[in-house]
This record gives structure tokens, sequence and C-alpha cells, in this order.
């Protein structure tokens, strides 16, 4: 949720594009996000996500478009002015120098300068707001893993940027701490009120982090949304496969029907004709030996994998089409491997999404 | 001015503009120069191409081509067999054997040519040390100065180093697992080395194997100094022409056979083996697991060490004989050699010279260097290559046409016996050696640390000096410690272009050897050899405090 | 206006006043081939020169021919006196060399053959034959034809790395040759005789070589110049001059083409070959005065080496270096591909 009091600024990306030579890696991205807001950028590699974060942090220039701060127009604005803070993947710690001495330096760099003691001052305070008072004199080289990138942290904003620019800060992190540093994350979040990009391909730290996820592919933005939007309502089947697991039968609309080969399936609506996709989410889907009631669908299956996994059971089997079908179910114990079943659902959990190239 | 521009013009601009000083100064003073003596080939009277065909068609010229190539073959491929075991011993062991095996070469590499030509001078002379080891043998006299063989062993001696280090380089990027996985598959120890080990060292063995054949085509003082008028080779032959009946056409045709013969060997290596970067490994690097090399290696290495160091050390006793003479051992004592060298306006006017020359030399590589890495870092993978073989190109060309070429440029601009001219000219041949290590730090500088440093709010000259050039700092000392060296060392441009008004020590040592028996040379040598020492020490001291920093 | 200066600076040389002269130069530069040899030029004749004319005279070497022609050509010549082989005068008098005023020295005082319009013969050498009186202890070879006939006499024989002026000169003589049929050369019959020679011939290139040689005994008999046998017999070297069939050899002084400073030059040159500066540069330095009379004090072992005694210059043989410079290239080409043979 965004801050109502915030220290954040607004970010406005309007048409923006960059291509190297033939090879376009940016396409005319559009995006508004509000002062204080955490938004993520999630989309598999070579998706463009970086490029537009290297584009926003003015490492790379765009070929075309404007990105406004707060209003201002950042085309004309060198890196080392735009007051940006941004935390890299592999940290990028100056290797000679200490934690306090990587942390005071962009405080050196301020025009006016500031004084030693304030510098002190505001180094201490950020050690301890990343939770690493105890290791100002040590060199990047003793630190963990997790421990450097919460000194790169302190150090992007130790400065007060109003934006802040995370590519894929925890991607080198194992499983737990990364998990810890997503909570400290928001906590710091919270308590700085600063704007926050996040840019990662994992789409767990994408739903747990953000205000707003924005969906990249192939150099644009396929869908942007709250997590619970993009989930419950992917606007492409891209971003339904991306988002989550989920059931996709791709077809041709007619009527009410559906037509995807050997079998069909019911459209809630007729108002679509033509090439369609539609999907349901695995957890929407009831396995039973019975057949669909009013307003529901479904169709038979074969079991093909049964796995328990804690909070519920895997059920996934082959279609008469040989389409392969997952369930999310409660309690899946009286199930068997080759059991004939009925997978079910809702018409109103069924959504229709923009078919996109097969993955 | 517009800003879209300027920030625009920091990334698409400088590769260009970086490039621009190094492009420039090497077009103008190596390039161009180079072009204008050979082309005085085509000159000269007769038809165009009158001057190769008078060059050939004589049989004692040919005569001295083919032994020069014969000599260069021999001497690269001798300097192979006796690097070879040394440099693998050098990528097996680790800590003080290492350090000790690397500081041998080092020193060896930074003991001023002129000290080991004379040192080698007096061993092989008449009534010499090697003569009077012969003798007490009870063997006929042997004398190796004024012969094939002593060039040889002198020349070996001298170029080991430049074979030591592009092998060792190589050896050290060999997974060790390699050769294990291969002796776990059933191959024996040799079938190993020749089916996995060598293949991977091949790019070491080309790449000093070429080094040192150039080096040694066009080699002046060894041959000169040590050799005799009846063996001469080409760098020989080309001076005489030159000193003694001024043909220049026909010596510039000479010159242009020496490049061309020294093209023909490395054109073809350097389109499969990167066979410049080799020169100046960087020592001390880890090894996770160790194994025990053979003994014979360590008898071995011990043996090349005695042979790398122990004939400079001849010329300590040489430089306190109560009169002026060469005898070995000196029959009485003085350390007046000493007093005449500091006394003599000549002797220590041309040390100050040196260092000063050797300073300004550094400083200029070093900047030329920074500057032309860091543009190619911003280039496309063939524009690099190519830029850099163009950096690296004055190491292919024969100093002696080098030499020819910048003393006629300098006569025309009055550069020579400048302090200008003399850095100019040796940073032509410095740069190769300070480009080398300063580009493989540069590459191994983490780009993102400069866009960090950018976000931070670093401008481009803050995050140059207080983020790139302390990490870079290895690297620098490396390429500055090389720079220094060469000029300090440089003999046979500085020979052309030293006049009255300035003249270096070496020239003033090689100056001295032929013209006089003047044990000043001895004093001079053993000060240098204390100076090598110290600096090869005092460096490596430095860089472990670099890494222990970084 | 210049014709004034010359004969002011040559009164000025004469008479020895001091007198401030507008076109004076500060200083000349002049070149030799250096070492302990320049240090003696500058004493015995740069020294007395700047005392006369209060023109500094700094020295630089070694004379190079490419430096001249490269010098002359870029028309930078910051060389004013030079002393070269006369050879290269007689090869490029009036291209390299700018062409003297006449009259610097009585020609009827100075050795002919060496100096012509660019040259003034200034000091020289007996290219002599000395031998090893530990090795020859009942008497050693006594001319040029003993020098070559290895049966009589073994052992190994020094011999200068160089073609002009004596090597061909004395195979000819030893072949039987007479001195005043000499030339021109018969080159082929020349290296035909050194052949004969080259397994028992050790050469050297520089003269501090040669000192070297004998001083270690690495050689039984020797082709040296007089003025390199010097320190050789003087640290006690067992050789004994043989003074017969030695060839006198003069070097001479040369301004370069275009020399800024060709009046001071051709003063010091005039000063150079005086009776005093003549025979003070043999006492400093065991060179052979060009200047015929000239009567340094010499040492023993200098008086051994020293060519410059009545009969010594009588007995001397003499060369025709015009017909070797005009034979230079040729010469060369052959010395170089007979040694590497």
């Amino acid at each position: 949720m965004s801050n109502t009091s915030t220290n954040g600024a607004a970010l406005v990306l309007s048409n923006l594009a960059k291509t190297y030579g033939p090879l376009t890696v940016v396409r005319d991205v559009s995006l508004s996000v509000a002062p204080g807001e955490f938004v993520t950028f999630l989309g598999p590699s070579g998706s463009g996500k970086t490029t537009t974060l290297n584009l926003i942090a003015g490492f790379t220039l765009a070929s075309s478009g404007h990105i406004t701060l707060d209003g201002r127009d950042l085309g004309n604005v060198p890196a080392h002015q735009r007051g940006i803070g941004v935390v890299f993947q592999s940290y990028a710690l100056f290797p000679h120098m200490t934690v306090r001495q990587n942390i005071a330096y962009p405080l050196e760099q301020r025009r006016p300068r500031i004084g030693r003691a304030t510098i002190e001052a505001r180094v201490r305070r950020v050690l301890e707001l990343v939770e690493m008072a105890g290791y100002a004199d040590r060199r990047p080289d003793q630190l963990s893993g997790g421990q450097q990138q919460r000194v790169a942290l302190a150090r992007a904003v130790v400065f007060e940027p109003k934006l802040l620019l995370l590519d894929e800060p925890l991607g080198a992190l194992d499983k737990r701490l990364r998990e810890n540093l997503q909570l400290e994350l928001r906590r710091i979040h919270r308590e700085l009120g600063v704007t926050i990009i996040f840019v990662t391909h994992d789409q767990d730290e994408a739903m747990t982090l953000s205000d707003r996820v924005v969906v990249f592919n192939e150099g644009g933005i396929e869908q942007v949304g709250t997590p619970q939007d993009l989930y419950g309502n992917p606007a492409t089947e891209f971003v339904a496969r991306f988002l989550g697991d989920s059931n996709i039968f791709r077809g041709d609309a007619d009527g009410l029907r559906l037509n995807c080969g050997a079998v069909g399936i019911r459209l809630p609506s007729a108002d679509r004709e033509g090439p369609l996709a539609a999907m349901v989410r695995p957890e929407k889907v009831r396995v039973t030996r019975d057949c669909p009631g009013a307003n529901e669908d479904g169709l038979a299956v074969r079991l093909t994998d049964v796995t328990f996994s804690g909070a519920s059971w895997r059920v996934e089997g082959h279609a008469a089409d040989g389409q392969s079908l997952l369930a999310r179910v409660a309690d899946g114990s009286t199930l068997r491997i080759g059991d004939d079943v009925n997978f079910v659902w809702s018409l109103a959990d069924l959504r229709l999404v923009a078919k996109g190239p097969r993955p | 001015m517009n800003a879209t521009r300027s920030t625009k013009g920091l990334s698409a601009l400088t590769g260009m503009q970086l490039m621009l000083p190094t492009a420039v100064f090497l077009v103008l003073f190596f390039v161009w120069p180079t072009i204008l003596v050979l082309s005085q080939s085509l000159l000269g009277e007769g038809a165009w191409l009158s001057q190769y065909t008078k060059f050939l068609s004589s049989a004692g010229y040919v005569r001295i081509l083919v032994r020069t190539l014969v000599m260069a073959g021999l001497v690269s491929t001798l300097c192979l067999l006796i690097a070879y075991p040394y440099a693998y011993l050098m990528s097996q062991v680790r800590g003080h054997m290492l350090t000790a095996l690397t500081g041998v070469v080092l020193i060896s590499f930074f003991t001023s040519v002129m000290v080991r030509s004379f040192a080698w001078i007096v061993m092989m002379q008449r009534n010499g040390i090697i003569d009077r080891l012969v003798q007490s043998l009870g063997l006929e006299s042997f004398v190796l100065r004024g012969s094939t063989l002593g060039v040889t062993v002198a020349m070996v001696q001298v170029m080991l180093p430049f074979m030591i280090f592009p092998l060792y380089s190589a050896m050290i990027g060999i997974d060790r697992r390699l050769r294990i996985a291969s002796t776990s598959l059933g191959a024996n120890g040799w079938t190993t080395f020749w089916r996995i080990y060598w293949p991977l060292s091949l790019p070491g063995v080309v790449s000093g194997w070429v080094i040192v054949f150039i080096t040694s085509l066009g080699f002046y003082i060894i041959p000169g100094l040590v050799g005799s008028p009846q063996e001469q080779l080409l760098s020989q032959l080309i001076y005489t022409l030159i000193d003694t009946v001024l043909n220049v056409p026909l010596a510039s045709a000479a010159s242009m056979l020496l490049l061309v013969m020294a093209l023909a060997v490395v054109l073809p290596a350097m389109t499969r083996f990167d066979v410049m970067g080799g020169v100046t490994a960087r020592a001390g690097q880890a090894h996770d697991d160790t194994s025990r090399p053979a003994a014979w290696l360590y008898i071995w290495a011990a043996i090349v060490s005695i042979a790398l160091l122990l004939p400079s050390l001849v010329v300590i006793p040489l430089s306190f004989p109560g009169n002026a003479s060469f005898a070995f051992p000196p029959t009485s004592w003085s350390t007046r050699w000493y007093e005449r060298f500091f006394s003599s306006e000549e002797w220590y006017g041309s040390l100050l010279a040196s260092l000063q020359v050797a300073f300004l030399t550094m400083l200029l590589s070093v900047a030329l260097s920074v500057s032309a890495a860091l543009a190619m870092r911003r280039m496309s993978s063939s524009l690099r290559a190519t830029f850099r073989s163009f950096v690296m190109a004055p190491r292919i060309v024969p100093g002696i046409i080098i030499a020819l070429a910048i003393y006629g440029l300098f006569l025309t601009s009055g550069l020579n016996a400048t302090y200008s001219g003399f850095v100019i000219a040796h940073t032509v041949l410095a740069l190769p050696f300070s480009f080398i290590p300063i580009m493989t730090a540069l590459n191994q500088f983490d780009a993102r640390l400069e866009q960090a440093s950018a976000s931070l709010g670093a401008g481009r000259i803050t995050t140059l000096f207080r983020v790139m050039l302390p990490l870079i700092a290895p690297g620098l000392v490396t390429g500055g410690l090389f720079a220094f060296v060469i000029s300090f060392d440089e003999v046979v441009v500085s020979l052309f272009i030293s006049g009255t008004e300035l003249r270096t020590l070496p020239v003033k040592m090689y100056r001295s050897i032929a013209t006089d028996i003047d044990p000043t040379i001895a004093a001079a040598s053993t000060m240098l050899l204390l100076l090598t020492v110290g600096l090869v020490i005092g460096s490596s001291l430095l860089s472990k405090k670099f890494q222990r920093a970084t | 206006m210049s014709r004034k200066v010359v004969s002011a600076i040559a009164a000025l040389a004469l008479s020895g006043s001091v007198t401030a002269l507008v076109a004076q130069p500060a200083s000349i530069t002049i070149v030799n081939p250096g070492g302990p040899y320049l240090e003696a030029t500058l004493e015995a004749w740069g020294k007395t020169f700047t005392e006369k004319s209060g023109i500094k005279v700094k020295g630089d070497s070694p004379q190079s021919l490419p430096k001249i022609q490269q010098m002359v050509g870029a028309k930078n010549v910051t060389w004013d006196v030079v002393e070269v082989p006369p050879v290269f005068t007689l090869r490029h008098c009036g291209t390299l060399f700018e062409k003297l005023t006449p009259g610097l020295v009585d020609p009827n005082r100075v050795n002919a053959g060496f100096g012509n319009e660019c040259g003034v013969p200034d000091a020289g050498y007996a290219n002599i034959m000395l031998y090893s009186k530990k090795k020859f202890p009942n008497g050693g070879p006594q001319n040029w034809a003993d020098f070559f006939d290895v049966k009589k006499f073994p052992g190994k024989r020094g011999l200068w790395d160089g073609a002009e002026g004596v090597n061909l000169e004395i195979a000819l003589l030893a072949d039987g040759v007479a001195p005043e049929n000499l030339y021109p050369l018969d080159l082929d019959r020349a290296f035909r005789k050194l052949s004969e020679l080259k397994p028992h011939i050790v050469f050297w290139r520089t003269g501090a070589q040669s000192t070297q040689m004998m001083e270690s005994g690495e050689v039984d008999m020797i082709m040296a110049w007089s003025s390199r046998a010097y320190p050789a017999l003087k640290n006690g070297a067992p050789f004994e001059p043989v003074w017969n069939q030695h060839i006198i050899y003069n070097n001479v002084l040369a301004v370069p083409k275009g020399a800024p400073n060709k009046e001071a030059s051709e003063a010091y040159i005039r000063h150079a070959l005086q009776d005093a500066q003549q025979a003070r540069l043999t006492e400093l330095y065991p060179v052979t005065p060009a200047l015929i009379g000239a009567n340094p004090k010499l040492d023993e072992a200098g008086m051994k080496v020293f060519a410059g005694t009545p009969e010594r210059a009588k007995s001397a043989i003499r060369l025709n270096l015009k017909w070797v410079a005009d034979h230079a290239e040729e010469i060369q080409k052959r010395w170089i591909e007979w040694l590497n043979s």
C-alpha cells in the first residue's frame, strides 16, 4: 500500500524505447508510478525490465521517449545528477573501501558539502536501519552475501533519494535469507516512504513485496496491476502462465463454446468470436467423479500424478485430447494414479485471456 | 551546451576521445617515421626494387639473413626447452617457493641488458671466468667471446624471462583436475602430458616463442658486444651499411626484410593465439590443491635460477680493482671506481638523466595506457582487437628500425638529445609493456562499480580517481614499473638520439665498453644490480599490500 | 664582412689577445670517437682555444656518418668540427662537408694523401704489427709476410674488423706486392690471401678490444693502432711493436655542411694544428701528431709506439685513400661477404 505521507517521487515513463541497431530491447514503455509506491518489474530474462531500469537510472540513454521524476525531465540529466538510489544484484560495493567509506561515499559527493560529523551521524543511522551497526569498519569481502546486500541498500538510501531502484537485489541469496530480506525491505520502505522500483524474475517475490506489478515481455509492458489483479485477471496468456500455475485452453470461440480440437469447453458469454484462450487456476478446479453442475463446466481426466504438498494436494491428469491439466485440492488422499475423474470448475472462474505464442 | 549531448557524449564520444591521444602519439612517433624509413628502400639508384635485388643477389648478405633467422629460431627454441619445466614448477608450487622462483625471473628480467652483456663479456673473454674454469679442469682454453656459442648462450640467458612469463601465465590457467581426470581415465603421465597438458599450454608456448624470436631477430647489443664480425646478424649489417658506407636505401631494404620476417612469424601466430598478451603475467595466483612436483624439476629450476642470476654477480668484484683492468679476480682492490662514478659528470649525470627520463616515460606510458584501455572498453570487439594490435605494434618491429625511424624524425623536429625526445622515444617502446597489465586490470574491473558510483552522485572524474584507479592500482604499478624499466634499460634507440646535451646511463655504458677499459662500468653495473633487486623486492611488497587491500 | 671576421679571428688566434667579436658564437661543439681521447682533445686543444678566443668548446661523441648526413639533410647541424676518417671527406666533400678556407695548415708539414678541400689532417696513428715476446721469445714476425705465415709463426692473429685502409693492403704486401704497386688494389688476390689466414684470425672491432686482447694474451700477434697499443704496453703486456711496413693513418678535421659557426670552426682547426697543441695532445693521449715535427715529451712505452719519428715516418707504407674512397662500397660489400662466408 502506498504511504499517505511520502518522501517518494512520482515517476512517469512515456513511450520509452531503446534500440541497438536493428535490435529493439525496450519498446513503447509507458508507466506512471505514484510517490511512495512499491512497483515491481517482473519478467523473464531478456524481457527488457533491467534495460528499463538502466534507462531510469541513466546508465543507458533512451532511443526515444521521456522519463520524468516529480515532473522534471531526466533526459538531460546524467546518472550522477539524477539522485536516484540503485542497488545492484552483485551489490557493487567498492572492494577497496570499508563499509563506512562505502556508505559515506555518496554523502561526500553532495554539493554543498556535508560536514564530516553529519556524514558520520548519517552513516551510523543508516547502518542501524539495516541492522549492520557493528560492521562499519569491515571490508566488503569480510561480509556474507546478505550483509553485503544490507550495506548496498544502506549506501543507496543514505543520501535520501526519492526513488530507489533495486535490480534483482536478492537474486544471489538463498531462500531463507531472501525471505528475511524481503520483510526488511518492506519495513524500510515503510519507514523511509521512498518510491521503489524493484526488478525481479521471481513471481513470488513480486507478489509479496509490491503495491503494483509491471509484467514485462519481449521489451514491452504486458500488463500492470496489483498482484491480486494480475493473478485473478491476467490479461494475456503470457501473464497467466508467468504468474502462478494455470490450465489454459486455446481454440476458436463459436458462440458459447470454445473448440479446442477433440474437446470443447463452455464459455461464460457469447460475445467473443475467433481464436481465443481461456484459463482456470488449479485451486479453482474441483476433482470429482460427478458431472459438472449448472454454471459449471468440466473435462474427463485420467490422473497421471497425485502428490501431497503440505497445505494442499496437487493432482495432475490428461484430458481426452492429451492436454495436461492441473488441480489443487484440499484432500486428495482418495485419488489414485490411473483413476478416471472429472476436473470441474465454475464458469465464473474461467478467464478469457489474449492468446499468445505457445511457450 | 545541451546536457543531453553531454550525457550522450560521455558514453558515445569518449571511446574515440580516449583513443585519440594514444593513436595520435603512435601514428606521429612510430607509424609515420617507420614508413618514412622503410620507403627509403625504394629510393637509391636503379629500378624501384633494385635495392632488394642487390641485397638478395649477394651471397654474403643472404647468408647473414639466413643466419639471423636460424639464430632467432635456435634461441627461442632453446629458451622454450629451458623455460618450460621452470614455468611448470612455478605453476605447481605456492608460498615462498613461488615467490622465490618469480623473484629470480623478475630480477633477471629487470637487470639491465647492458649489465648482463658486460657480465657476459668478462665471463667469456680469454682468461675470463669460464676460460679459467675450463683450464683448471686441465682442458684447453675455451673462449666463448666472439663465438656463435657465446652469443647463443648470452642471448638465451637474456631472453629467458620473456619465455617464462607467458608460459607461466598459460599454465596457471590450466585446470589441475583435468590431469587428475586424465589419469583416472587410464592415461599414464606421458600421455596425459602430451594429450592434455601440452595442448593447453600451447598459447603460452606460441606467445613466448614468438616474442623471443622477434626480439632475437632485431637484437643488436649482445651480438655486437659478445659476437664476432664473422658471425654477423642482420641488425649489425644494417648498422654497418649505414654507419660506414651511408647506404641508407640498402639498409632500409634490409630493415624491410627483417620486418617481413618478423611479421611472417607473428601474423599467423596472432590469428590463433594471444601472442602479445603474455609478456606480463600476474604472479601469485592461489592454487586449490597442491601436488608434489618431481625432484628433477627442483634441480632444473635451481640450475636455471643460477644461470639467470649468477653471471650478473661477476660485475661486483670487477667494480673494486686497483687498476684499470677487467681481469678476474682483480689483483688489487680499491673503491676508486665508485668515486670516479660520482665525480664524473658524464657518469652520474647520465644516471640522473636516465632516472628522470624513466620517470617521465613511466608517467606518459601509464597515462596513455589508461586512456587507451578505457577507450577499448567502449569499443566493439573487432575494433578492440585491431586497436590492441596497434598499441602492441612497436613490440613486433625490430628495435634497429624504430631507432632509425625516430632518429630521422627527431632530427627534423630538433628533439634529439632532449628530455622530450627521450621520453617520446622510450614511451613508444614502453607502451606495449605498460598497456597489457593495465588493460588486464581494467578488464577485470566490474563495470557496475562505475554505475554504482554514478548512481551515488559521483561524476566521471571522481569515479575515475576514487573507484577505478584505486582498484586497478596493481595493474598501474606493474605497468608503470615495466615502463620505467624499459626506459631505464633502453640502448639501441638511445644510442641514436643521445648527444652532448643528454645521454642516458645505458648509452654511457655502451660507449664505455666500446672505447675504454674502465671499471667504472662495473661500479655502475653493481649499483644498477642493487637498484634492480631493491625495485623487485619493493614492488612485490607493494603489490602484496595492494592485494591485501583489495 | 665574413672575410673580415675570418681575418680577425686569424689575427686573434695568432696574437693571442682577446677582443670581443660581433659574430663570435658562445661555444662550438667538437666531435670525435670519444672517451679519454675526447677528454684529451678538449684539454689540449679546446681549453687553449677558449683561453685565446673566449669561445667555449664542448665535446660530443661518437662522430657518426649517418648522424652527420641526417643533420645536414635536416639543415639542423649542431656539430661544428668533427674528426672523421679521411675516406668520409674524400667521398662527401661539398655534400656533407664544407669546403674549407685553404691554408689552415701548411701542406708541407702534414702527410700527403689524407687532407683535401674538406678535411685537414689533425692526428693519427700507425697500423703496426706487435707480437708476443712470451710466445716468441727468440724473435717474432718481422713483416706482413711473417704475419701471414702460420707455419713459421703459429698462433692467433688479432685483426681489425674493417676493410678500408689496412687489411687489404697488408694482405697484398704479405703476398709479395711491392708497396708502390699496391694500387689499384687487386681485391681478389687480397681476399684470397686473407682467406688463408682466416682460421687464425681473432677480430677486434674497437680499439679497447685490441688493448684487451694484448693484455689478456688472447692473441700471439696483432695488427693494432699504435695509439691503442700504448695502454697495453704501459700496463705491462709483453708485446713488441714491429716498425716495418707499418701504415700511417691520419684522421681529418672537417666542418659539416651548413654548420653555423664556420669561421670559429676554422679558427679552431688552425689552432689545433700548431706545434704546442699537437704535442700536448700526444702527451695526453698517444696519437701521432699530424703535424710533422711536433715534438711531444713521451715516456718509454710512448716512444715505443710513437709513429712520428723521422725514420718511422719515412719507412711507412703510403695509402691511396682516394682510390679506396672511390671504391668504398665495393670494398665494404666484399669485406662483409668474405667475413661471413
